[in-house]
This record gives C-alpha cells, sequence and structure tokens, in this order.
C-alpha cells in the first residue's frame, strides 16, 4: 500500500497534500483576515491574527493628531441627571465585557465603603457592535434604575480596520441608550496600539466622560489582554480618582480601607463568538 | 500591508511571543520546514543539518540568547561524555559525576538558585531580594535527555555517539525541545542511522495527531483556562459549586493542555519519519495512583524510574525502603516541576499516595481487581486524589489552595447547577466532550484514526479548516502558552 502511494523520489503522496492543505490554509486564512470585511451583525468569522499586520501603526498616529482637534468638539455641555439617588446614593451600573471580572470586585469595594450600590454586566466577546445594535443597554438600565453607568467596551476590536467609518453609528447608539443617566467610559487597557477605538469613543463622548485606560500599564494573565487581579484593581483605582476630580459629573469615591474580595450581583450574558 | 513587522515578528525573537505550534508564525514556518524537508530528507547530512539548524531558530525564537546556553551545555556533554567512554574504573564514575554536576549546576542556577536563595535567607532571618534570572524556556526537559545520554553511556547501554551531528540533533529536535516528551537517545539515535522511510500510514497518522493535539490544546484546553484562571486568581469570589467546577475544570485543562502539545509533537515527528514514542495514556481511567503514573507523562515517570528510584535501590531493599524511594523520587519530581513549595508538596503527596497504594495492593494481593466495584472505588478515589493534588499545583500559594478547598466544603449549593449550565454552556459543553473523548477505549480510537486516514483527502482538507476557523472562534486574544513550558 505504501509503495503505491509513493510519489516523486519516494514522498508519499498526502505528504505533498498536507504540504498544499497548509499553503491553502494559509493563503484562505490571510486572505480573509486581510481583504473581507466583517459579514454580519449577529455573528462574524474571526480572523486570524494576521490582520493586525494590515494596520500601519504609523497611521494611527497620524489620525490619533486629527481626532485631537474633533474632541474639542464633543458635547462637554452636562445635561445629565443627579448622580444620586433622593437619598444621596449612587446605583452604579458596570456593563460592557470580560475585563468587568475584577473592575466589579474593587468598584463593589468602592461601593462599600461609600454606602453605594451597584450591579454588574458582563457580556464576553461583545464589542461596540453588539451593544450598539441591541437595546441591551437600554435594557439594564430599565430593569436597575442606575443613577450613574460605567461602560467597559472596546476591548475586543482593538485591530477592526477602518473603525471610525465602520463601529462611530454603534457608539452613538449607545450614548444614546444611556439618555440622561450620567456616565463615564473606561476605554480599552490596550496591550498594542489600536486602529482608532481609542479617538472614536472620546471623539462621541468628550474627554471628561472618558477614561483612557491606555495610557496605564498593566500586569496581565497570560493571555496577554485581560490585567491581573491586582492590576484591576489599580486601574479601578484611577478610574476613581477620575470619577471624583476630571468626570463631567463627578461623584465622591473615598478609596476602600481594604478588599472585601466580594461579587456584587452580576448577569453574564452569553460569550460572543466574533 | 506592513510587511516589516510581519517578517520581524516571524523571524525575530519576541520574549511575550514565544514561537507555539497553534501560532500564526508556526503555521508560516511549518510550512517552509516540510517543504524543505521533502527536498533533502533522503540524504542523512543535509537532512540533519537542516532540521538541527531550524531548531535552533525554533529554540531562538522561545528563548531569545539562551540558545547559546543550551549549545553549550550540550558541547559540553558531548565532550566529557566522549571522554568518559574511553575510560575505565573510578576515573570513569569522576565524569559521570562531572556531567550531573554541570547538567545540574545550570538547571540548579537557572531554575533553583532564587528559590534556594529565598529559603536559605529565611532561615537566617534576613530580606532576601529575588536575583534577576530569567528561566530558559524547556531547560529542565533538554537536561533530562543530557543526563539521560550521559547515564546511559556510563552503564554501557548505549555506545556514545561519535558523530556531533546526531547527537546534537538529538537533543535539540524541535518537536520535543521546550515540553517534551523526553526521548531516550537509545531510542532516537538508532533512527538517525536508519534511511527515513515516509510511508503513507505514518505521515497520516502524524497529521492525525497534530489535529488532535490541536483540538485539545487550543480548543478544549484554552477555552476552559478562561474560566478556570478568574476562579483560581479570586477564589473567595465564587460559590463553591463555581469553585469546584473549575477544579475539575484544571483537571481537564492541564491534560489537554500537555497531552495536546505532546500529540503535535509526536505527530510532527512521524510527519518527518521520526517515532517519539508515547507520552499519555488515558491517564484518568487509572484505577490506582500507580497504574496513574504509568499513563500520565509516560515519559518523565520512566525517566525517574530508570535514573532515581532504581539507583536508589527500587524495592530490593525492603518495604520500607521501597517506601521512601517513592516517596524521595516523587518529591523531586515535584521539584523538577518548579522551585516552589506547592510542587514539592504536590510531588511528596503523590509518593506518599504511591506508597499507599502499594501497601494496599500488597495487602489484599491484588485480588479486588477482579471486582468490577473495587475498580469503579479505585478509579474514583484515585481521581478525586489526583484532582484534589491539582490544586495545589494550579494556585498560586497555599493559602489560595486551601481557600479553595474551603469554599467548596463551606458554600457548596447544588441549586448554583442550573444557573452554572445556563450561563457557561460553552464551559460544561467542552467539559462534557473533552470527558467523552477520554472514555473513548484506546481500540475504539484506534478505529477512528483509521476510519480519518480511509477518508477521502478532500474531506480532511475541509476537517482541518474547520478546525482552525474553531480556533479562531474560540481563543480569548492572544495565544496561550503551553502549561509546560514552563518547567
Amino acid at each position: 500500500m505504501a509503495k503505491n502511494s509513493q510519489r516523486r523520489n519516494g514522498i508519499p503522496r498526502p505528504y505533498w497534500g498536507y504540504l498544499a492543505l497548509l499553503i491553502g490554509s494559509l493563503v484562505l486564512f490571510s486572505s480573509y483576515a486581510l481583504f473581507f470585511e466583517d459579514t454580519s451583525v449577529d455573528f462574524d468569522l474571526k480572523k486570524m491574527s494576521v490582520a493586525k499586520y494590515a494596520v500601519d501603526d504609523t497611521l494611527c498616529q497620524d489620525s490619533l493628531k486629527i481626532m485631537d482637534s474633533l474632541v474639542a468638539e464633543a458635547q462637554q455641555e452636562d445635561t445629565t441627571q443627579s448622580p444620586t439617588d433622593s437619598t444621596g446614593k449612587v446605583h452604579f451600573l458596570l456593563i460592557g465585557d470580560s475585563m468587568n471580572e475584577y473592575l466589579r470586585i474593587r468598584l463593589n469595594d468602592y461601593c462599600i465603603a461609600n454606602d453605594y450600590d451597584m450591579y454588574c454586566v458582563i457580556w464576553y466577546g461583545a464589542t461596540t457592535k453588539q451593544y450598539g445594535t441591541s437595546d441591551t443597554i437600554a435594557y439594564f438600565i430599565n430593569e436597575h434604575k442606575p443613577t450613574y453607568v460605567l461602560l467597559t467596551i472596546g476591548s475586543n476590536e482593538l485591530f477592526v480596520r477602518d473603525i471610525i467609518e465602520k463601529r462611530t453609528d454603534y457608539v452613538k447608539h449607545i450614548v444614546k441608550q444611556l439618555g440622561r443617566t450620567p456616565f463615564v467610559w473606561v476605554g480599552p487597557p490596550n496591550w498594542k496600539e489600536d486602529t482608532g477605538i481609542n479617538e472614536m469613543i472620546v471623539t462621541n463622548v468628550g474627554k471628561s466622560r472618558y477614561f483612557e485606560s491606555k495610557k496605564l500599564k498593566y500586569n496581565r494573565y497570560k493571555d496577554g489582554a485581560h490585567p491581573t487581579r491586582e492590576s484591576a484593581a489599580m486601574w479601578m483605582d484611577s478610574i476613581a480618582v477620575f470619577l471624583q476630580n476630571d468626570a463631567l459629573t463627578p461623584i465622591e469615591m473615598t478609596p476602600p480601607e481594604k478588599s472585601y474580595k466580594k461579587v456584587p450581583h452580576t448577569t453574564i450574558l452569553q460569550m460572543v463568538r466574533e | 500591508m506592513n510587511f516589516k513587522e510581519l517578517l520581524h515578528d516571524i523571524f525575530v525573537y519576541r520574549p511575550e511571543a514565544p514561537l507555539l505550534f497553534n501560532s500564526f508564525e508556526f503555521l508560516v514556518l511549518g510550512i517552509l520546514v516540510l517543504g524543505v524537508y521533502a527536498a533533502v530528507y533522503r540524504q542523512k547530512r543535509p537532512r540533519t543539518l537542516f532540521l538541527f539548524a531550524f531548531s535552533l531558530f525554533f529554540y531562538y525564537k522561545t528563548s531569545g540568547i539562551f540558545v547559546l546556553l543550551l549549545l553549550g551545555t550540550l558541547v559540553a556533554v558531548y565532550l566529557m561524555t566522549r571522554r568518559m567512554s574511553r575510560i575505565e574504573g573510578r576515573e570513569r564514575k569522576w565524569w559521570l559525576a562531572g556531567i550531573v554536576t554541570v547538567v545540574l549546576g545550570v538547571l540548579g542556577y537557572f531554575k533553583y538558585a532564587n528559590f534556594l536563595g529565598e529559603n536559605f535567607f529565611w532561615l537566617i532571618g534576613k530580606e532576601f531580594h529575588h536575583w534577576d534570572i530569567l528561566l530558559p524556556v524547556g531547560i529542565s526537559f533538554y537536561s533530562f535527555q543530557l543526563l539521560s545520554y550521559a547515564i546511559d553511556v556510563y552503564r554501557g547501554e548505549l555506545e556514545e555517539e561519535k558523530d556531533f551531528l546526531d547527537y546534537a540533533f538529538y537533543i535539540t529536535f524541535f518537536p520535543q525541545l521546550v515540553a517534551g516528551p523526553i526521548v531516550r537517545a537509545k531510542s532516537f539515535l538508532p533512527q538517525l542511522k536508519k534511511e527515513i522511510v515516509l510511508n503513507r500510514f505514518e505521515v497520516e497518522k502524524g497529521f492525525f495527531l497534530i489535529m488532535m493535539g490541536l483540538f485539545k490544546k487550543s480548543i478544549l484546553a484554552d477555552y476552559l483556562s478562561q474560566y478556570n484562571d478568574l476562579v483560581f486568581a479570586n477564589p473567595g469570589a465564587y460559590s463553591g459549586f463555581e469553585t469546584l467546577m473549575a477544579i475539575y475544570g484544571y483537571a481537564i485543562q492541564i491534560y489537554c493542555d500537555f497531552s495536546g502539545y505532546t500529540d503535535m509533537a509526536i505527530g510532527m515527528g512521524k510527519m518527518m519519519g521520526f517515532d517519539l514514542g508515547i507520552n499519555f495514556n488515558k491517564p484518568y481511567q487509572s484505577t490506582s495512583l500507580t497504574d496513574f503514573w504509568r499513563r500520565w507523562h509516560i515519559s518523565l515517570s520512566s525517566w525517574l524510574r530508570d535514573y532515581l528510584y532504581i539507583p536508589l535501590g527500587g524495592n530490593r531493599k525492603g518495604k520500607f525502603r521501597t517506601y521512601l524511594n517513592l516517596f524521595i523520587t516523587m518529591l523531586l519530581g515535584g521539584l523538577w516541576h518548579g522551585a516552589n513549595w506547592k510542587f514539592i508538596f504536590w510531588g511528596g503527596m503523590h509518593g506518599v499516595g504511591l506508597a499507599v497504594d502499594k501497601i494496599w495492593q500488597k495487602a489484599t494481593k491484588g485480588r479486588l481487581r477482579d471486582y468490577r466495584l473495587a475498580r469503579i472505588a479505585g478509579w474514583f478515589i484515585t481521581l478525586h486524589f489526583v484532582v484534589f493534588l491539582w490544586i495545589f499545583f494550579r494556585a498560586d500559594s497555599f493559602t489560595t489552595a486551601w481557600e479553595m478547598i474551603a469554599q467548596v466544603f463551606s458554600s457548596f449549593d447544588w441549586a448554583y447547577l442550573p444557573v452554572f449550565c445556563q450561563t457557561r454552556k460553552l464551559f460544561v459543553l467542552l467539559m462534557v466532550l473533552a470527558v467523552a473523548i477520554h472514555a473513548i477505549p484506546s481500540a475504539k480510537f484506534d478505529r477512528v484514526e483509521k476510519a480519518y486516514i480511509r477518508t477521502p483527502f478532500w474531506v480532511k482538507a475541509v476537517v482541518f479548516i474547520l478546525l482552525i476557523q474553531c480556533i479562531l472562534q474560540i481563543k480569548s486574544s492572544d495565544v496561550q502558552p503551553f502549561i509546560y513550558f514552563q518547567f
């Protein structure tokens, strides 16, 4: 049997077949990653990491400069409702992607220390596209009546090409769902230069409603993306300082004296396989 | 298209992105290797030279400058072994002692210096500042190969390899270089002397193993790790039921991660005409702890048996010494996994477990094995003993490990089961799938393998492409390193 299938100097046919298969797969997956747009809103075929090479970092830096001038024009006027209820208590809604896993633990520490409360929603793998094409945020606002919303969306779309053209409408839809509820959008903790997600968000929400997480340094888990528990706690500490001093709608955020390690009430939504 | 960055990422060492079998970079390099190998594999010298050069490049991509350490150590062991093989008597023993000192000295410095320093300073009551020593990837694996080669030559069980290139190729062959299996010179070097025959069956089987390995590592292990990592990092934050799921999840994860890697390594070897042996044989089906260690990381457990347990006296010096030897062997086996007390505890407890198992087998004269119920009980106890000890293996400290255990016993509630299944659907599904794959009897698995080989090529191509797309769909962000890289 072996002899019959030997071809070309004794190499069996399957060897060439598998070599061709590997080359074909490389071409197929690379082409899809480099040249094809996202297929649909509900389900996307994920792309090989080669997609990141389609972006030239220097172009990102150029777009950053252009976007800076636009940021100034973003809506800065505070027309929002009060960040506290009639008893002076803040009710947080922390909603976003998997980055909330550890942020929620530390935010809960702040809630305990300041006599606030919170509700968390984690939608694994979600991007502005999922949140921007659904009424998920509006639903949870209606359900839990938060007085302050913290959004953590963007980590799963650092390398989307032409993101500003493709996803600005989603960001607008997200902001629309928030209505008059005060909010701060916590940007993604970049591990590599992004293709414009940070600029896109800050342009649409304004600097005083945007916490630029990428300027911080993180210790990360082995996936290279998620900050460690300790690092995420420090991240939340920085967000708290921003909320107290720099946010459009500031609130008091007295640092907790210890970590309570308590998980707040959380809804976990099905992982997005994008 | 940023070609400069692409080429840089493929060919230059990046500490944050070691070259892994399941990465885009390895796919590109794999094509180059298979292409060139097809052209040179029939001529011994070019073939060995090419694979040796690529293996060094592969190691450079995972460990950078430490490739020089690898080269230096293997040259030193080669020269010393050659010298040792030419002499007899007491001096021969001294040369072996020299080789062992060199290999363990290098391993000890890079792997255990901080651990020893930390404990020494603790004993004398002074503060210790960690030395800035990086651990070269795979040093434990290649050190054990170097030692087994030298010891086999010393014992006269193997003739020293005169051809430096063959010897260096045996140590560095890239599929097994950084995470095993720990291949013995006795079984590998003779393969280099023979003409390499690539036959259809072995090539097909090799590719099947690579796909199995990819599935186990990149789908099962990597996905399960996302949840397990969360719980192990913050055990107090999860209920007892969720914590227990992460503990079982880790048992599946480490098996799929490590056996997946070795499946890929063995598969690559087969595609190039080399046999690297087997390293796992459905370990969670074991009905006793002794049985478990005959099925788990076989190349390490047989190494420890041949070069540690038997030289210590094995079972030839009475009952007490047998148990003591088992304990010492496993204790050092634990230390091999990492410079940390938790690994020593893990190994020591396995040693105690093996001793108890031996006593039990002696007391019952193995008669209980005839009873189905006793086999089921044996399987259940073995599995849970192993899973229990994985907690210490995985947790970042004893405190975390005990916190996990306390959480399981103090806040366990079955009411979490439906909620867990609802919110972690994919986790549950992959756990069930992993258990089902592991439960398939070997004979049936062989039939699956043969059925795959008989399948038309276009079906295999579709399966492979679907597998790659599933891996892309499931991975969280960057590729997860293999667990055993750290050892």
